[in-house]
Parts: structure tokens; sequence; C-alpha cells
């Protein structure tokens, strides 16, 4: 049972791969993109957790009390930032998808091939 | 390839990437029983050096503040590709969309609840070093604050409120003084990015340094990242649904 | 601590964020002229960085936070050896050669342009530089979006979008496969820095899932970056569509710093704990190596579009560059090292001159081209000075690198290695002199049966460009790749240089204790006949296959079926949906993987 919080970043990793791999709409691979995001967020901040410990913010709790790791969050609010940034920039390549084809299957987009 | 074959190769794919994930975090350290050192030493470090009481705000922007650096300027580009992106679409047309909401009581309620959003993240970003929150955080609320306005009211007023030509600066000066605050240690003879300001006391207002100044570059920069990319994409949309509705 | 270290990314870093902030308003050389400036300025201080990186590593510690020796690293910390520096200059010097050649050559937002040219090569030179594993995440991010916004940059079309958006979906797969490793590592060591990692993994020995695991991921995540197959589709559809100058940036330095990081977090990391796995490690890294080599020269031949062509090629040498890092020893990541400098500046030549035919003649189809380049002299110099680079005959181009892995790979009881490298660089090559001599000499048959259907590309829409400066800039990277060969002091201070790379202990004792490096033993250039024979088989074979495969189209019928017959599947692999190239991916890191868990328990 000690494992089961990686292993579900395991599951969510593969569940928003496989989304990628069948998906028919852009937008809708974005968002498969997040949700394989997403994962390692769950990832890192499973990995940072402490049974019985606070957050490390030391403002009304005692310096000797447990808390749980400060680096693994900052990690996941950098991981954040960079997922805001690359589904930003594939929305943009939706949207001008779009206007360019009307359709937003990637299926319809394969004019790079060979 | 169609379908079904895709499929199969991701599959045949899956078994062998699933195999390693679930091996490799077998491995790991029970969850709950975190044993790294790192976590450890920053929060036993982080009162008594750096006088900050949030040890997550003391990793972002003093321990690992290059990293946050570069996240930033991470945010930015992609902000700038956005611009770059959409750039056609803005230039043509955005004039005379009109706009669904007409309701005063739903306007006012807008101005109300953006005004006190605006006020909560001003609150966390100062705040970030004493309390949870911080520079970024923040800064996704200051531009949560603006869309509000949108949400409740007319494109054209959030449009005059934040258009691109503010939100662009905004988020160059926010990445720039990230960068231009590492610099200025230099000048101080210190390493770049380093503190270069008197710590002041844990807890209070005026904790942190110069990483306090570093806490609100990063908000300026985030703010005005998630906004530029909010200003292109509406004005895209809105110039898409007025070439729509054109006869 | 010297203070250059971070000036070299800072300098372009900050540019870009004030040309951003006040690009809108200046006027025309403005932006370009401070781009230059911001890239000379740190291109000097790299060139002396590097002076100072002969027998010494140089570190630097962000925020003040050097830690006492033998304390842990609590902040994050830059680790610079020879290898590292004259990368980092070779970034700088690539990309000052792609702003001198695109003034006025891509002015649409022109600003924007330089904006993400600075942080794209901010990024770079920072990535190489990095002794911090997240640190390095965090660069390899920043460096994608940049590219992924500057391959898109001619947007009006349709196929940019797409190149665009597969390179984009691809290598951001890649970097959570590099997360997922980082995360395993982090939990197992408690530690980001790369000198502590690697201490504590060699200290506990463990050699578990969770090492092997880690392993795989982190290197499968940079081998896309890399394009190495099966995680290259995205490369020849990226670099169909970038622009030219980007294109001289993507096939010069950012496909290599994938090898890079990979040999890094391995030498740094791993070598200690995986030390007693070499063999299977350098196996299933060669069978890789060796096919990516395979596949691109193989496809490289059936392009017309010289842009998706060169691209093949690109993806052919890196299965090269691999071949040398896979060896896991000193002299082949050497030979790796002068390989990458070397068909860098080769390749980037290529690329410009491609820049030059789309401007002056408005295409960049071969058979479309055919005959027009008759008056265009210096680019065709320029084109078969490259491409004779790319061949590596003797003493001049690619010959030490191909001489250093080859003659390593002998020494470990690779003999076949010198066939591939020798296959590989046949085929890119005479893809390249068969395309020459279509375009600028109109020699042999308007048709051909086995090139693909391509989109054409149309010139971006630009002023009157400097052609001058364009031709002298293609020029200077066209000699230059030739050059490299013939310095042989060169490759002896590679050599050198990848002794300290491959040295684990001497790195870690100069981040974590402070203590000098090891002495690396001096690098002795020696020739040998092999070398010489492989690179006259490769010179004559890459000219005769080139000369030949103008006339393909008189092939009999028969013959011509059979070849479009075989190479059908390849090509119908290579189909441009996303959906399939992230199935490869994940079967290849499934396939590595399992490959890899087999030999190491």
């Amino acid at each position: 049972m000690s494992v089961l919080p990686y292993l579900l970043a395991v599951f969510v990793f593969l569940v928003g791969l496989y989304g990628i791999v069948s998906s028919r709409d852009l937008i809708h691979l974005t968002v498969c993109v997040s949700v394989c995001q997403s994962s390692t967020y769950i990832l890192l901040l499973a990995i940072g957790y402490r049974e019985h410990a606070t957050a490390p913010v030391y403002g009304d709790i005692p310096a000797s009390r447990k808390v749980v790791d400060p680096v693994v969050q900052s990690l996941a609010l950098t991981d954040i930032v960079v997922a805001v940034a690359v589904s930003a920039l594939l929305l943009a390549f939706a949207l001008r998808a779009f206007e360019h084809e009307g359709s937003l299957d990637p299926r319809e987009m394969a004019e790079l091939k060979g | 390839m169609k379908l079904p074959l895709r499929l199969a190769v991701f599959g045949v794919g899956v078994a062998g990437l699933g195999f390693l994930l679930v091996w490799g975090v077998a491995d790991l350290p029970p969850f709950g029983h975190y044993a790294g050192p790192y976590g450890d030493i920053i929060t036993k470090l982080v009162e008594p050096q750096r006088h900050m009481a949030n040890a997550v705000t003391a990793v972002v922007f003093d321990y690992r503040g290059f990293d946050t650096m570069g996240e930033e300027l991470i945010l930015f580009s992609a902000a700038s590709a956005v611009a770059l992106l959409l750039r056609e679409i803005r230039e043509r047309d955005t004039v005379d969309v009109v706009d669904a909401i007409r309701s005063d009581a739903i306007r006012g309620l807008g101005v109300l609840v953006a005004a006190a959003t605006l006020l909560l993240a001003l609150y966390v970003v100062s705040h970030g070093f004493v309390s949870p929150g911080g520079g970024f955080q923040g800064g996704v609320v200051i531009s949560a604050a603006f869309l509000f306005v949108f949400l409740t009211g007319e494109y054209h007023a959030y449009a005059r409120l934040m258009p691109t030509k503010f939100a662009e600066p905004l988020e160059s000066f926010g990445a720039g003084a990230y960068v231009a605050l590492g610099l200025i240690a230099f000048g101080f003879g210190l390493a770049f990015l380093e503190n270069f300001l008197p710590l002041g006391v844990t807890g209070r207002l005026r904790s942190g340094g110069s990483a306090a100044l570093v806490n609100w570059a990063s908000a300026f920069a985030v703010a005005g990242g998630f906004l530029l990319i909010y200003a292109e994409y509406l004005e895209g949309n809105m110039a898409a649904r007025y070439r729509r509705s054109k006869p | 601590m010297t203070p250059l270290l971070p000036l070299l990314t800072a300098i372009p870093l900050l540019a870009a964020a004030l040309l951003a902030l006040a690009g809108k308003w200046l006027k025309d050389p403005v932006p370009d002229l401070a781009g230059f400036a911001a890239v000379a300025a740190p291109l000097v201080l790299a060139a002396i960085v590097l002076a100072r990186t002969g027998g010494h590593v140089l570190t630097y510690w962000f925020g003040g936070w050097r830690p006492r020796a033998g304390d842990f690293p609590v902040g994050i910390g830059w680790a610079v050896d020879s290898l590292g520096a004259a990368f980092a200059l070779f970034v700088l010097a690539l990309l000052l050669s792609a702003l001198l050649y695109s003034w006025r050559y891509l002015q649409e937002e022109r600003y924007l342009y330089v904006v993400l040219m600075l942080a794209f090569g901010g990024a770079m030179v920072a990535f190489v530089q990095t002794g911090d594993i997240f640190n390095l995440f965090v660069f390899f991010e920043l460096m994608s979006v940049a590219a992924f916004a500057l391959t898109a940059y001619q947007v009006e079309e349709a196929s940019p979008l797409q190149g665009s958006f597969n390179f984009a979906v691809a290598n951001t797969i890649g970097a959570f496969l590099v997360v997922f490793g980082i995360a395993l590592l982090y939990g197992r060591t408690g530690s980001l820095n790369l000198a502590e990692i690697g201490q504590r993994l060699t200290f506990d020995g463990k050699h578990d899932g969770l090492v092997v695991a880690s392993f795989v991921f982190i290197t499968c995540g940079f081998l896309v970056k890399a394009a190495i197959v099966p995680f290259h589709f995205w490369l020849a559809d990226a670099h169909a569509v970038a622009p030219a100058p980007v294109c001289v940036l993507f096939s010069g330095v950012m496909v290599e710093l994938g090898i890079y990081a990979v040999a890094r977090i391995f030498w740094v990391v791993y070598s200690g704990a995986l030390g007693a796995f070499d063999t299977p490690i350098r196996d299933v890294l060669l069978v890789v190596g060796v096919s990516t080599a395979v596949l691109g020269a193989l496809m490289c031949g059936l392009q017309r579009h010289l842009k998706r062509m060169l691209a093949y090629s690109t993806i052919a040498h890196a299965g090269c560059f691999l071949i040398g890092v896979a060896l896991l020893t000193p002299d082949g990541l050497a030979g790796a090292a002068l390989y990458v400098l070397s068909h860098g500046l080769a390749k980037g030549a290529l690329f410009l001159v491609g820049g030059i035919l789309l401007v002056t003649r408005g295409g960049i189809d071969e058979l479309l081209l055919f005959g027009l380049g008759r008056r265009l002299r210096l680019p065709a110099v320029a084109w078969f000075v490259a491409a004779l680079a790319l061949a590596s005959p003797p003493f001049l181009g690619t010959f030490t690198a191909h001489a250093l892995i080859e003659d390593s790979a002998g020494a470990e009881g690779y003999w076949w290695v010198p066939l591939v490298l020798a296959f590989a660089t046949i085929g890119s090559a005479a893809a390249i002199i068969r395309a020459g001599l279509r375009v600028f000499f109109g020699v042999g048959d308007r048709d051909d049966p086995l090139l693909s259907e391509e989109p054409t590309e149309s010139p971006p829409a630009e002023e009157k460009p400097r052609l001058a400066l364009m031709y002298a800039v293609t020029l200077l990277l066209a000699f230059g790749g030739l050059a490299v060969g013939a310095w042989t002091g060169l490759a002896a201070t590679a050599m050198e240089a990848g002794h300290t790379f491959t040295d684990q202990l001497s790195y870690i004792h100069v981040v974590l204790d402070h203590r000098p490096p090891a002495p690396a033993p001096p690098g002795e250039w020696v020739t040998t006949t092999s070398s010489v024979v492989w690179s006259v088989v490769t010179l004559v074979g890459a000219v005769a296959l080139g000369f030949a495969s103008t006339i393909r189209a008189r092939l009999p019928d028969a013959a011509t079926r059979v070849l479009a017959a075989g190479f059908a599947p390849l090509r119908a692999v290579h189909s441009g949906h996303i959906g399939d190239y992230v199935a490869w991916l994940v079967l290849g890191t499934g396939a590595i993987g399992a490959a890899l868990a087999v030999a190491i328990r």
C-alpha cells in the first residue's frame, strides 16, 4: 500500500499517453499532454510526503515540528509553469491549424510525410 | 498508420514502459517516509539562516532561485511565441463585437470580485516569505482578477483594462528584472542572485532580503505572461467571432 | 569561482527580455545590432572560459551557496570542463552566424525573432554548463519552448504548424520521461546535484530497478531530443518547415545537446553504480545508434525537399555521434565531440545554402530547382565543400572524428563500426552531392521515381536580403567544417578532454571537495592506416553514389518497383501523424528498458 500513490502517478501517465496516441482532436491532445504532466507532479509530491507532518511554513509552528519536503514542492511549482507554457503554445497551434484547415483532426494535418 | 496498428505498437511499448515504471517506483522509499537529506537540511536552516518562515518560497527564490529564473524565461518565451503565432489573427479585426451579458447586477458583482481578488493577490505576493504563497501563486491570482472583468462584463472593458500593450511590457519587465537582480549582486561583489539586502526578521513583512524583490519580479512576470496569453487568445477569439458574424 | 560563467547565459537572456520590452519602438537595424552585441560579448567570454578550462574544471555556485568541502550542496552548482566550455563557445558561434545570415532575411515581427533566438542560445549555453539535474531540465525546457516557437515562425502556411506541433508534443513527452527519472533519483539520493547523486549512487552500489529505470527514462528522454531512432520522427518535420538559420542551430547544436546530456549523466551519475554493466549498456546503445545511422542514411536518399533531406542526414550523423558515445571510452567520446564540431559547421553551411536558394530561386525542391542554380557560384562552392567535409576524405572534415571512433571501436572489439559509419557517411554525403549536381549543374535526369512527394515552401516575405553577408557566413561555415579534419592538434586536445569528461571521481572531487581535477594523460594523435583507407572508401563511395543517383530514373522498371516496394513501409511509418510518433516513442523506451532490465539485475 505504501507504493500506491506512485502507482497512481504511473497510471495517470500511461492514460495520458494513450490519450495522445488515440486522439482525433488537437485540443484533446493538448489536454492529454497536461494529464501526463500532472502525473509528474503526483510523483514528485508523493516522494516528498512525510506521515504526520505538516506544511513547511513556520509562522505558527515550532521549529522542531515534522514537516514535508519543501524541495519537491518547488520542483512541482516550476513544472507547473513549464506545463502552462507548453499548453499555451500547443493551443495556439491548434487555433492556427483550425484557421487553416477548418479541422482539428491530426489526420487532416498530415501534410509532412515520407 | 491506421489506428489499430498504432494501438498495437503502443500496446507493446506500454508493456515495457509500464513494467519499467512500476519496477522503478517500487524501489522508492515507502510513501510517507521521505528520507532524503535535502529537504531536512533546508527546513533546519531556513529560519536561522535566511529569516524566512515559508520554506517552499525560500527554496524557490533563494536556494534555487536560478531555476526559477529559467522558468520565468520559459513563460516569457511561451508568451512571446503565442504573440508571434496569433499576430495574424490579432491584426485583422476585433471591433464591434456584441457581448452576451447585459445585466448590471452581474457586472457590478464582477467589479467587486475583481477588486477583492486583486487585493488578495497582492496580499499573497507580499506575504510570500511569511505564510503560504509567493510570487507565482500571487501572479496567477492577479491574472484571475482581470479575467473576472471579462467573464462578468464586456470584452471591451477587459481590453481597455489590460490590452496586449500593457501585458507585454509587464511581462518582459518582470523577466528582465529577475535577470537584472541577479546581475546587480555582481555589483556588490557577490555571486549571481546572491542576497544583497538585509534579511529582516522572520515572520515580518520585510523579511527575505533581495529574494523579496525577486519575488515581486516573478509576480509581475507571471501575471504579465498569463495576461498576455489571455489577451492574445481573447483577441483572436473575438476577431474570429466578428468575422463569423459578418454576413 | 569565476563570475564569467553566469555571464555567458545572463547576457543573452537579459538582452532578450530588454528587447521584448522595447522592441516594438526600436527602428530597424537596432534589434539586430542588439542581438549581435548580446551574442558577440558572451562569445568572447566563452573563449576566455575555454582557455581557462585547460586542465581545470571550473565551478560556480548560484546565490552564493557554495558548500564547504564535504558539505551537502543546497544551492545550484555549475561545473564546466573543456568539452562543456567548447560546446558553449560553439553554440554562441553558430548563433552569431545565424543572426548575421538572417539580417534582413526574416523580417516579420523581427524583434520577436531575435528575442527567441537569444533565449534559445542562452538556454543552450546554460544547459552545457550546469551540474544540477533539475537546472538541466529547466534549461532543456527553455531551449525547447524557444525552438518550438522558432519552428513555427513562418506561420502563414499549414506545414510549419504541423511540424512545430509534432516537435512540441514529442519533445515534451521526452521531458516527462526525464522528470520521472529525476524524481526517482531524488527519491533515492535526496539530492539534485549531479556530483552528489553520483557519489551517493556509487557509494550505495545498488543497481536495482530504480537505478536502471531512472537511467532508461533519462537517457530515452534526452535521446528524443537527439533524434535517435525510434524517437526521431519529429526532426524531419521540424527541419522541413523551420527557417534555414534556425535549422543551422537545430542540426548544429540542439540535437547534439541531447547526446551531450546522455553522456554527461551516464558518466557523472551512473558510471559508478552501473560500472560492472559496461558491456550490455554499450551493446544496447550501439544497436540504437546503428539503427539511427542506417535509417537516416536510407531516408536521406529518398527526399527531394532539400531541408528534409538534410534533416535525415542529421539523423544519420546523430546515430554516429551516439555510436561514439556508446563505446563508453574517452577516445570514442572525443571522436563524437570532434564529429559534432565538423558536422555542425558543414551542416550549417548546407542549410544556409538552402536558404539562399529559397530566397534567390524561390524554391527548396531538388527537382523543381533543376539547373536553376547554375549562376550561383559561391553557394555552389559552399555546398560542395560542406558535402566534401561530411564525406570524410583523408585529413579533412569529419576525418579525425571518424578515425577516433573507428580506432576506439576496434580496440574494444567492435570491428563492424567502421562499416556502419561508412554506410551512414556515404548515404548522407551522396544524397547531398546528388542534390548539388542537379541544382547547380543540371546533371542527370529531371525525374526520379524513388523520391517522395513534398510540400513546397514559399520564400518568406522580406526586404532585399544582404546576399553578400549571407554568402560570407555560408562560406565561412563550410570551410570551417572542412578544416576541422586537418587540425590534428585539436584531435589531441579532444582526446585529453575526453579523459577528463569520463573521470567520474575527479568530477565529484572538484565539485564537492573543491580539489583540483586529476590530470588527464596528454592526447596523442596517431594516424592509422585503416582510418585512411576507410576515409578514401567513404569519399569515393559518396561521389560515385552521388553521380549514380542522378540517373536513377534509368534503372529498369523491375528494379525500381522492387526498390520502391522495399522503401514503402519505411516511408509509410514516417506519416506525419503525432499519434504514430508517440506510439513509437513508447515502444522504443519499452524496448530499450526491457533490454537493459534483462541485462542488469
